[in-house]
């Protein structure tokens, strides 16, 4: 278990931009199971045939992170970026971003000497990038309108916590991809056909899932993400929406959508079955791509467990490893068992 | 010595005021990697000064070797500490970075984080926190267990090498400065140098020109250059902008002799270095302010190495400014020596 979690956290891909992350997740899985391909937006869609394929099983994660690309180039050497997916500007000053993965770039602060209104935010239209370019020419045959850009820190473990960019949403896929590898080396069929969805676009607005649902066409799907824990002294503890080591978030209801009630029951038997420590989702705002499978075909039903996460969308998101183990442990069995797609 | 690899070795080392001693012995570590001959001092409240040549007037070059960082002023349970600036800090910088403390269990890496923003009032939406609202987590390194009221940190970082041959991170103000004053002894060495010359690396800098002021009354030298850092790419709108990669910043006004302004600049144009007037008409905000009024006065110029997003973990600086800037006080010293 774990085996891909850091590979993917480090892999650099946001919404529009998942090529290296799905190659990566292609190559480690494409010999573990009977289907896969890549559809046109680019979802990786991978079956594991069941022992009944009466009934379909979807589950999915997102492959894409939140990030930036390149808007503007100016005169002086620096560029303009524009955020992709919900990056608050606060978390981005005095950073150290990686434009395509290849060139190293900060972004500027200006000196405390020279700015004392340190409760005012800097925005996007005055932050920008520096990457050792004085002039515009130098940067433009190096970096063009459109880049990615990506936050550039590496993965940090100790003890039971992991500290790194990206949780959300390669923790949901590194939880499939486990559960793939389970599958394959124990020689373990599903009830049903179940077919694993690495989805992209989630971040840039749910654009990515509805597509490969239409493919699929599942009785229902089980969503693995990671959402925000906000267990801290700034907030009181009943507004803390999910709190780390509390184990995997279930969720019946966010933003977009309320959770079918036999999907979410099912989760909360099953976890308690397993005897693992749960948490609801105490808190509405922020939605998932079960919202946009409501809205998908027919309309298809999906639970919701998440992994949960402190600094979610910011460069140092920390995440409890045995939260990480419960949500694999629980959505291993929900996926082997299959009820979730007769009810 | 090689430019970019003495100021990362030193923009590396871990030296919030108070810890200057971890920055002493990388200064020590690199000097006698490259002159064994080098005698070493330290005086009054710890300062380091080495001495270079024996005889004639005295010259010394000042550079402060703190950095600013954060002290943990509270804990809060078995994960969160508050802290507060030691320096002077922009709470903004530190949103969303590793924090690196040294407790008296070993070194701990922190995340200072805020609210999330989907958790934020609309209120708090469009303000960044104070260091009232920050919060540093240690969930990552075991909490809180070991860690005091007191123990010091800094915004972890490693020192990279961009495009183009400059380099960012954190304390690059004022180990931008050491490895000038460093880099002037491999200047000085081609010239036949007739002079006593002292490099005094300060300390608590960033807490009040703490260091300098002693090391003046110890020095008393007949003339001092104040070797710091200054705002690359922008400034008060009434002011020049300084640039990098256009050389020293040498400083006018009160703080500063005008005969030392004035060998300075002259120096620069015979040797073809190119420079930078800075204007500074009262405090400079750097040691001369304390160096030149020691004693019955002391002789101070000051020059500046512009870098970009000073008091950030991603500070920048160009090396060439770094030669330029020693090339420059390499041959002043020379010339003043011999008057």
């Amino acid at each position: 278990m774990k085996k891909y979690l850091k590979d993917l956290v480090t892999l650099n891909g946001v919404s529009g931009r998942e090529e290296n992350i799905r190659e990566f997740i292609k190559n480690n899985i494409k010999d573990k199971v009977d289907e896969i391909r890549t559809d046109n937006m680019g979802n990786l869609i991978a079956l594991k045939k069941g022992h009944d394929s009466s009934r379909k099983l979807m589950v999915l994660a997102h492959m894409d992170e939140v990030g930036f690309l390149v808007t503007k180039i100016n005169e002086d050497g620096t560029v303009n970026v524009s955020p992709v997916g919900g990056v608050d500007p606060r978390v981005v000053k005095a950073q150290k971003l990686l434009i395509e993965g290849k060139y190293k770039a900060v972004v500027n602060s200006k000196p405390i000497h020279l700015d004392h209104s340190t409760e005012s935010v800097q925005k996007y239209d005055s932050i920008k990038l520096f990457a050792g370019f004085t002039k515009k020419e130098q940067v433009k045959s190096k970096i063009n309108l459109g880049d990615m850009v990506t936050f550039d820190v590496d993965y940090f473990e100790n003890e039971d916590f992991a500290l790194s960019k990206a949780f959300d949403d390669r923790a949901g896929c590194s939880v499939m991809m486990d559960v793939i590898d389970n599958l394959s080396e124990n020689s373990i069929l599903p009830q049903y056909d179940t077919y694993f969805a690495f989805v992209v676009q989630e971040e840039a607005g749910l654009r990515g899932s509805g597509s490969a649902a239409s493919y699929i066409k599942p009785d229902a799907a089980i969503v693995f993400e990671g959402t925000t824990a906000g267990d801290n002294p700034e907030l009181e503890k009943e507004k803390w929406a999910t709190h780390i080591t509390n184990g995997p978030v279930l969720t019946f209801m966010h933003s977009g959508l309320v959770m079918k009630k036999e999907l979410f029951e099912e989760t909360v038997r099953k976890a308690k079955e397993i005897g693992i420590k749960y948490q609801y989702k105490m808190r509405t705002a922020g939605g998932t791509d079960a919202a946009k499978l409501s809205r998908t075909a027919y309309g298809i039903p999906a639970a919701v467990i998440s992994v949960p996460c402190r600094y979610l969308h910011s460069p140092n998101t920390i995440i409890s490893l045995k939260d990480y183990e419960n949500v694999y442990k629980l959505g291993n069995s929900l996926i082997i068992e299959g009820r979730i797609a007769e009810l | 010595m090689k430019t970019s690899e003495i100021l990362l070795r030193l923009i590396n080392t871990f030296g919030i005021t108070s810890y200057e001693n971890n920055v002493y012995k990388e200064i020590k570590n690199i000097l006698g990697e490259y002159y064994p001959e080098i005698s070493f001092d330290n005086y009054g409240t710890g300062s380091l000064v080495a001495k270079y040549g024996n005889e004639g007037k005295k010259i010394a070059l000042f550079a402060h070797a703190d950095e600013i960082g954060v002290v943990v002023s509270k804990i809060e349970n078995s994960q969160f500490v508050r802290v507060a600036p030691v320096g002077g800090v922009d709470p903004r910088t530190l949103i969303a970075k590793r924090i690196l403390l040294r407790t008296a269990d070993g070194e701990k890496t922190g995340v200072a984080g805020m609210l999330a923003p989907h958790l934020q009032s609309a209120a708090t939406k469009d303000k960044s926190p104070s260091f009232d609202e920050l919060f540093i987590d240690f969930s990552i390194s075991g909490g809180t267990k070991n860690i005091e009221v007191g123990d010091m940190g800094v915004i972890k970082t490693e020192g990279t090498e961009l495009e183009n041959g400059f380099i960012t991170g954190k304390s690059i103000d004022n180990r931008a400065g050491i490895t000038v004053l460093l880099k002037t002894i491999d200047y000085l060495k081609d010239l036949k140098f007739k002079g006593e010359l002292y490099l005094s690396f300060n300390k608590g800098e960033e807490v009040g020109l703490v260091g300098a002021t002693g090391m003046a009354n110890m020095l008393n030298p007949d003339a001092a250059i104040v070797v710091d850092v200054t705002f690359a790419g922008e400034n008060e709108s009434n002011f020049e902008i300084m640039k990098m990669d256009e050389g020293p910043a040498i400083a006018v006004g009160a703080p500063v002799n005008r005969d030392i302004f004035e060998s300075l600049k002259n120096t620069a144009e015979e040797n073809n270095i190119k420079y930078q007037v800075e204007v500074t008409p009262n405090r400079s905000g750097t040691e001369a302010d304390s160096v030149q009024t020691s004693l019955c006065g002391i002789r101070t110029g000051i020059v500046s190495v512009p870098i970009m997003n000073m008091h950030s973990p991603v500070e920048i600086v160009s090396c060439k400014d770094i030669d330029d800037s020693a090339k420059l006080i390499a041959l002043f010293a020379f010339e003043e020596a011999k008057k």
